[in-house]
């Protein structure tokens, strides 16, 4: 489809709009392309929209005023200095149907806190590959090769919950941080153990301050993320907040034959707990920077879960959701690397969310990495959901410099964050 | 009471100074503001340009009938006067740069003693928050870039000034500084002309820029909402030689 004047014109002022309204200026849209600009926008709101369609344009913000001349009359006079250049922005005529795969902005009000310790309670149930092709009567090394999974971790009999109170103990007695110290618990869980009041549950195991908020985060897959982004928001008023991930997902899917039951098999059990803090504590804190989050909610089909009487099913469209996932989380840590003045080469590290066993290679070759700098916990544990990051991060010695956890989560929503102090 | 006069900044056609008056043995930034628009609405109404053109900064002024103003944070500094007059002489370079030096914020404090939120762009804090307005930062040379676009309409153009800010990274900030435009102006009309001599006249001021950053007055798109005080590029002083 070409992309007419008409189109950039539609372009601009859709984003003029978006910053006007995140920039609390004004309530009404400005529809009339052809009003001089310096009517509509102060000299602040001007560089945020400039900004913002040099990145639709995939090119630097010195870069479009040198385009234009340094000049700027009107939104019609713009488009077609823009289009006469050639430059199509990434999401043609309508930006929301394309979104950025990186949240667009910073978060606001967020500084940097840091991760003081991290603790992983897996289920101590192994469940092999070769155990679960013969529950989908699929033959030897079926899961192994489709989906790189060596084996998961299931809960069978163990309590779940109990887990990942001793996640969250653990994490507090390795801190040596006492528990009226914590300021707030965040609890997030794809597949939860209790289907109500699992964070109240958890604030009373682990014996937290009754005065302590205690709250639920959805998010699916990307819920550690998600809890980090509240946590940088509540920091600055509780100093440390604990974040806990537990995922019981063999309780609610079944493996058996046939594709639901085939989807359910990637998936493990586990739970994990974080402590993060205003400021740094003991020498293995780490400095966690503004996490970034997305969403996109056109894409809701990729995968879905049905209610049935006896448990739940996923409905996954495989293909293109491994696709989207390894597109958005390449994008995300490319963006995210970028924002700080750095190169994937940069990173030690990068923690990703592993849907499957597979993606993590899959990321790797993406982004033209060595498989060891991926981290992911997946083939020996199975998708720990909003469990993986932590998992994955446990798993390994701290790095040194910087890395970047990446998830891809049901809705569909993705998120990153850099670990690690971008300047060293 | 005495001022020395260290910052001055544009606001539409009138100025925005402030300065550091000796109190207590220590420094202090007093932002003084005209007794008689003490009534106002907002603390927005700056100082004539017939009243300062044609002086410079490290004056010493004498603030006439000095009185303290209700601190409305992050513009803890304001100060009601009746009025300013020029005493003829400059400060000295060791308080000059004294000055400068006590108003770097000290290890582990935050530039304006609150936190600061981001856009894509900038960095503002929310009014009621802070506990000054003004700071000073110490910045490589060669890290300052010069950019700038002219809006159509408008009676200049729109100079930022590309800087890495503590915690916040690279952040492109309004440039406020009255003499250094000035000077920039001089150079030629044209806006590339003037990004050149901004770019040459900060390499010029050796290493490290002494950056002044201030926070704006609320800006207030919605009346319903508090505002941004915007942080912006108030000043560019060289630390070994501060010019005026």
């Amino acid at each position: 489809m070409t992309y007419t004047i008409q189109d950039a014109i539609a372009h601009l002022l859709c984003r003029l709009n978006e910053v006007l309204q995140r920039l609390e200026k004004s309530t009404s849209s400005v529809e009339d392309p052809n009003k001089p600009l310096a009517d509509l926008l102060d000299s602040m709101a001007m560089v945020e929209w400039l900004a913002v369609v040099a990145e639709d344009h995939r090119i630097s913000l010195a870069a479009i005023e040198e385009c234009l001349g340094r000049r700027i009359g009107t939104i019609a006079e713009m488009a077609a200095q823009l289009h006469s250049a050639g430059w199509v922005p990434n999401s043609t005529n309508n930006p929301r149907r394309a979104p950025s795969l990186v949240a667009p902005v910073p978060p606001a009000s967020v500084r940097p806190c840091w991760l003081v310790r991290t603790s992983v309670q897996l289920p101590d149930s192994i469940e092999s590959a070769a155990s679960i092709n013969a529950k989908l009567q699929r033959p030897a090394g079926w899961l192994e090769r489709h989906a790189g999974i060596h084996q998961r971790r299931i809960w069978a009999d163990q309590d779940s919950l109990a887990a990942a109170s001793q996640a969250g103990s653990a994490c507090l007695e390795q801190a040596r941080w006492p528990t009226e110290k914590v300021g707030a618990l965040l609890v997030t869980s794809e597949a939860p153990p209790l289907l109500t009041g699992m964070a109240a549950n958890l604030n009373h195991r682990l014996r937290l301050e009754p005065h302590a908020p205690a709250i639920e985060i959805g998010g699916a897959c990307t819920g550690f993320l998600a809890a980090f982004r509240i946590a940088q928001g509540l920091l600055d008023q509780v100093g440390s907040v604990l974040v806990i991930a537990v995922e019981a997902a063999t309780r609610y899917l079944h493996v058996q034959p046939g594709p639901a039951g085939e989807d359910a098999a990637l998936f493990g059990d586990g739970a994990a707990a974080c402590l993060l803090c205003r400021d740094p504590q003991g020498v293995d804190a780490v400095p966690v920077g503004p996490v970034v989050l997305g969403a996109d909610g056109s894409s809701a089909g990729l995968l879905q879960a049905e209610l049935l009487q006896n448990g739940v099913e996923f409905r996954m469209r495989r293909f293109e959701l491994a696709s989207r996932a390894v597109e958005a989380m390449a994008r995300s840590v490319r963006e995210l690397a970028g924002r700080h003045g750095l190169s994937i080469s940069d990173l030690d590290a990068i923690v990703v969310h592993g849907g499957n066993g597979r993606l993590p290679g899959l990321l790797a070759r993406k982004l033209g990495l060595p498989p060891e700098r991926i981290w992911s916990a997946t083939p020996q544990t199975g998708n720990l959901g909003s469990a993986s990051l932590p998992v994955a991060w446990a798993a390994h010695p701290l790095p040194k410099g910087r890395s970047i956890w990446t998830a891809v989560g049901a809705g569909l929503m993705w998120g990153a964050v850099m670990l690690g102090n971008p300047d060293a | 009471m005495d001022m020395i006069l260290l910052d001055w900044t544009r606001m539409g056609r009138a100025y925005c100074i402030a300065g550091a008056v000796w109190q207590d043995q220590q420094w202090r930034i007093v932002r003084p503001l005209l007794t008689n628009f003490r009534q106002g609405p907002v603390r927005t109404v700056g100082w004539s340009a017939y009243l300062l053109d044609g002086h410079v900064r490290w004056e010493i002024m004498e603030l006439i009938g000095p009185q303290p103003a209700t601190p409305e944070p992050p513009h803890v500094e304001d100060l009601w006067v009746r009025s300013l007059r020029f005493r003829g002489a400059t400060a000295s370079l060791e308080q000059r740069r004294a000055i400068l030096t006590t108003t770097l914020p000290r290890a582990g404090e935050s530039l304006f003693g609150s936190d600061l939120a981001t856009t894509r762009t900038a960095v503002y804090q929310r009014p009621g928050t802070g506990a000054r307005s003004l700071a000073t930062l110490l910045v490589p040379s060669d890290s300052i870039h010069f950019v700038g676009v002219w809006r159509e309409g408008c009676a200049e153009p729109d100079i930022r000034a590309s800087l890495t800010l503590p915690d916040w990274g690279n952040r492109s900030l309004p440039v406020k500084d009255h003499h250094l435009l000035r000077k920039a102006e001089q150079a030629g009309p044209d806006i590339e002309q003037r990004i050149q001599f901004l770019t040459a006249a900060v390499q010029r001021m050796g290493d490290p820029v002494a950056v002044r950053l201030g926070l704006s007055r609320p800006f207030v798109g919605r009346s319903d909402l508090p505002g941004m005080c915007w942080v912006m590029a108030d000043g560019f002083f060289s630390l070994m030689d501060p010019q005026p």
